[in-house]
């Protein structure tokens, strides 16, 4: 035992006697003139009650009242924004003043080679030309952007001390923002991308509505979970101080009392007491005796339902739990469609309570826990508690759909739809031609035999069915969005794959599907109804199509995987490829290119992640616009799938495109 | 009326699945917007917050004129952290600036054993209150059902709030005439120490 707690013990004896003592000269006056009082002593007592008084205040004002933290778990990942890392490096030059040159070159670097290929692109010129352009600021009218892009200004820069000042505190933009707008609206004019600039200007701040909360803090946490039962962990007690600071008041009130000699002010000091008691008695109730019962409308739902989830507590113990909040922990990539999945409530023994809400599934196995929260009548103390009741979600998709999805000409030996440019057996007439000892009788030309005796041949257009494989680009750079909140673009991919992996095994195609990512991901192209089983389950459980982010996915196994290596080895030849990414870096781009030089013919699918609030992400669509045009430049066909737009309705506009 | 609208609905429902399947996807579309979470505090713990706090300062403020700015300021800086900032540490400044008043009331003798006692206890109900609702907004929210926590939470304290006020004035009764000095510092020092060590 050490000093302290023998002090506190002590004086904790020492006061309950005075108090006694006190209480017994009350009653027996006689025996109260042993004590010497005098006004010396009274002001003594009263000094130190403010001194202590002020040590009480003190505390709160280090404390304040502190509470368990809950993630807002309504909310799917929040996930970045293409060009969000320009736009960190920015704040991190013009507001923390850190690594102002690197991030001025790289940033430099970016835009520069954007506008080079923009500049080739639309002025039809060589990357010299394009370069020499921008060296003298010929490119634009705008002196800004011209500025910004030679390789003296490099970047922006040369803005007074005074000017920094201002902007330092009148929270304007600085110069280097209002360069670097200028330069993206000006290249953005350039490739006749309009798109109002400054319309969303107002957008950084309007993202209120999203998670404030990152991913990380949902998975981590720091307080050490202790088993107590099978299904319920313990995340330890918190002092929440939900009183403190009401000692203070007690203190000052007996101070000022004694001083006045009121009766009024010293009965307030003795409520303040009186309640002191009270918020140190409770102790937070145990929650071991919760009964949690979870059921959900749909145990196997489809990708992208609603399924209802109602939460059932029950108090099994023997007694009273005073204040409770449950919170049931939605994992983080489903959001909440309707109603609110927490609750706060009191139970009684044997009473019950429960909540319902309604949640939007993504694919794959969920099992998530219901965490709980109890605190004593008083509020000054909490226990976390963790409960995970069993009632696993599987959301499988079913691989079902009425979206048509456009092969390209490479068919495999097999019979299929896909009209070829050969002749051969089949039913639509594609040419005639010689003779050839062996051909079958069927397809003589007879009237031709019968009008000059020469044996010719009928070809029929050949239809083979194509080969093709699902590749997905699970890189961690594919989990973006164009808003915080909504879906990211591979679940999108993934969740428009469903639709063209049964669209296309429906037109009788043999189908693969793969991923690159530190896992490695293959399913080889077949068809028929196991396949279609198999190619579920890689949808909804193969870790390389994680819905979570690889940084926050379980971690292990991650190991780069090369999807040259990996990929083009078991890639069947005269496979086309379905490459689904959002193009938010140059290596799909790269990817993409091999496979198709190495003899693939590839059809990019890329929905759009990219918005225009910020210079950075500007920049950012700009480069994602390059890549696709560069694809498009070497005979890859490249779907740009923008974000409100069904992907049947892109792939529509896609063909009308091509056939043009 | 209604009656016969939702028989029109159950009968279009039976008649054709298709079409009802087809309303749901619109509904589903319709509430198929993220449903956020809004950590102000509820509006009982707010009600009764706000309300007993003024209530407290109005009793303290109305006797004497110097304690009528801490009053008004006190009770406004509550009401906004209650209201506006959901911030317990404007809820905390708000209350002693308040009791600052009733203090001072009290110092000048213009508050009786009883009113101050209320005045008291109702703000310290209000804080506690007030704590509790913005404890529950942020843990879950205004759209979650919290109602019988917060009920539970808030009778409790006004209870107890009530019993220690009313044991105290009656203690106060018992003593008050003739008191003698001694005892009643001896009880002081024991009040002094036994507070410092459960201090919060």
């Amino acid at each position: 035992m050490d000093i302290v707690s023998l002090g506190r013990r002590a004086g904790i004896a020492l006061g309950t006697i005075a108090l006694g003592l006190g209480i017994v000269f009350l009653f027996a006056p006689g025996q109260a003139a042993a004590v010497p009082v005098t006004v010396l002593v009274v002001d003594v007592a009263a000094v130190v009650a403010v001194v202590l008084g002020l040590w009480a205040v003190r505390q709160r004002l280090k404390g304040g009242s502190r509470r368990i933290s809950v993630p807002d778990v309504e909310f799917r990942l929040a996930t970045p924004t293409p060009g969000d890392e320009i736009d960190e490096k920015v704040y991190r030059m013009t507001e923390l003043r850190e690594g102002t040159l690197e991030y001025r070159e790289q940033i430099y670097e970016r835009v520069r080679d954007v506008a080079v290929s923009v500049l080739r692109q639309r002025r039809d010129c060589s990357r010299e030309e394009a370069e020499g352009l921008l060296e003298r600021g010929e490119w634009t009218a705008d002196d800004h952007a011209a500025a910004f892009l030679t390789s003296r200004g490099s970047g922006g820069g040369g803005q007074s001390l005074v000017t920094q000042v201002v902007d330092r505190f009148t929270d304007r933009e600085s110069a280097y923002e209002q360069q670097l707008r200028a330069t993206a609206g000006e290249i953005e004019a350039l490739a006749g991308y309009s798109d109002e600039p400054g319309t969303d200007r107002t957008g950084n701040s309007g993202d209120s509505e999203g998670p404030d909360a990152m991913a990380s803090d949902v998975f981590s946490r720091d307080v050490e979970a202790n088993r107590v039962a099978d299904d319920v962990l313990y995340f330890g007690t918190l002092t929440t101080g939900h009183w403190s600071g009401i000692a203070a008041f007690s203190l000052f009130a007996l101070a000022v009392g004694l001083l006045t000699s009121q009766p009024a002010i010293l009965l307030a000091s003795a409520l303040g007491v009186g309640l002191a008691g009270y918020a140190r008695v409770g102790t937070p109730p145990a929650l071991t005796n919760l009964a949690v019962t979870r059921t959900v409308s749909d145990e196997s739902p489809e990708p992208g339902a609603e399924i209802d989830v109602s939460v059932t507590v029950e108090n099994e113990g023997s007694s009273f739990m005073p204040d409770l909040s449950f919170v049931d922990r939605v994992p983080p990539t489903m959001s909440v469609v309707e109603g609110s999945p927490r609750l706060g409530t009191a139970l009684r023994p044997g009473g019950r309570a429960s909540f319902s809400y309604r949640v939007r599934v993504t694919r794959g196995e969920h099992d998530w826990p219901l965490q709980v929260i109890g605190r004593d009548l008083s509020g000054s103390a909490e226990r976390e508690a963790e409960i995970e009741p069993e009632t696993p979600v599987s959301c499988a998709p079913r691989l079902e759909t009425v979206v048509d999805a456009p092969v390209r000409l490479q068919t495999s030996v097999y019979e299929g739809e896909v009209k070829t440019k050969t002749g051969g057996s089949g039913l639509e007439f594609f040419s005639l031609r010689d003779y050839q000892p062996g051909d079958p009788e069927s397809r003589i030309n007879w009237k031709e035999f019968a009008r000059t005796g020469e044996f010719t041949t009928i070809d029929f257009r050949e239809e083979r069915a194509a080969r093709v494989v699902l590749l997905f680009d699970c890189r961690e750079s594919s989990y973006v969005s164009s808003t915080p909140g909504e879906m990211d673009a591979l679940n999108r991919s993934i969740e428009a794959a469903y639709d063209v992996f049964a669209s296309l095994t429906d037109q009788g195609h043999l189908v693969g599907l793969a991923a690159y990512n530190g896992v490695p991901c293959w399913l080889g192209p077949s068809t028929g109804s196991m396949h279609r089983q198999r190619a579920r389950e890689v949808f909804a459980e193969h870790p390389a199509m994680s819905a979570l982010p690889p940084s926050l996915a379980a971690k292990d196994e991650g190991r780069y995987v090369d999807p040259m290596v990996h990929i083009r080895r078991q890639l069947p030849s005269n496979t086309q490829l379905f490459l689904f990414s959002p193009l938010a870096d140059d290596y799909t781009h790269e990817v993409a290119r091999r496979l198709h030089s190495s003899g693939h013919l590839v059809t990019v699918i890329s929905p759009n992640p990219t918005a225009g609030r910020t210079p950075g992400q500007r920049v950012a669509r700009l480069e994602r616009r390059v890549r696709v045009r560069r694809l498009r430049d070497h005979g890859i066909r490249v779907v740009d799938w923008e974000t409100d737009e069904s992907l049947g309705l892109a792939l529509e506009y896609a063909r009308k495109r091509w056939q043009a | 009326m209604s009656t016969k609208s939702t028989g029109e609905e159950q009968s279009e429902e039976t008649v054709s699945g298709a079409r009802s399947a087809d309303a749901r996807v619109e509904e589903s579309q319709e509430s198929g917007s993220v449903q956020g979470v809004d950590h102000a505090p509820p509006r009982p713990s707010q009600v009764v917050g706000t309300a007993t706090t003024v209530l407290g300062a109005f009793v303290t403020v109305v006797f004497t004129p110097l304690a009528v700015p801490f009053g008004i300021a006190g009770a406004g800086v509550f009401a906004a952290g209650l209201l506006v900032t959901y911030s317990t540490r404007w809820l905390t400044i708000g209350t002693a600036m308040i009791l600052t008043g009733s203090l001072i009331s009290g110092a000048y003798g213009a508050l009786t054993p009883e009113v101050m006692i209320l005045a008291v206890g109702a703000v310290f109900v209000g804080w506690d209150a007030g704590q509790h609702g913005i404890a529950v907004g942020e843990q879950l929210g205004r759209r979650a059902r919290t109602d019988r926590n917060q009920l539970v939470h808030i009778s409790a304290t006004t209870l107890v709030t009530a019993l220690v006020g009313a044991l105290s004035y009656l203690v106060s009764l018992f003593g008050r005439g003739g008191r003698p000095g001694p005892a009643v510092a001896t009880v002081v020092v024991g009040v002094l120490v036994l507070t410092w060590l459960y201090r919060l």
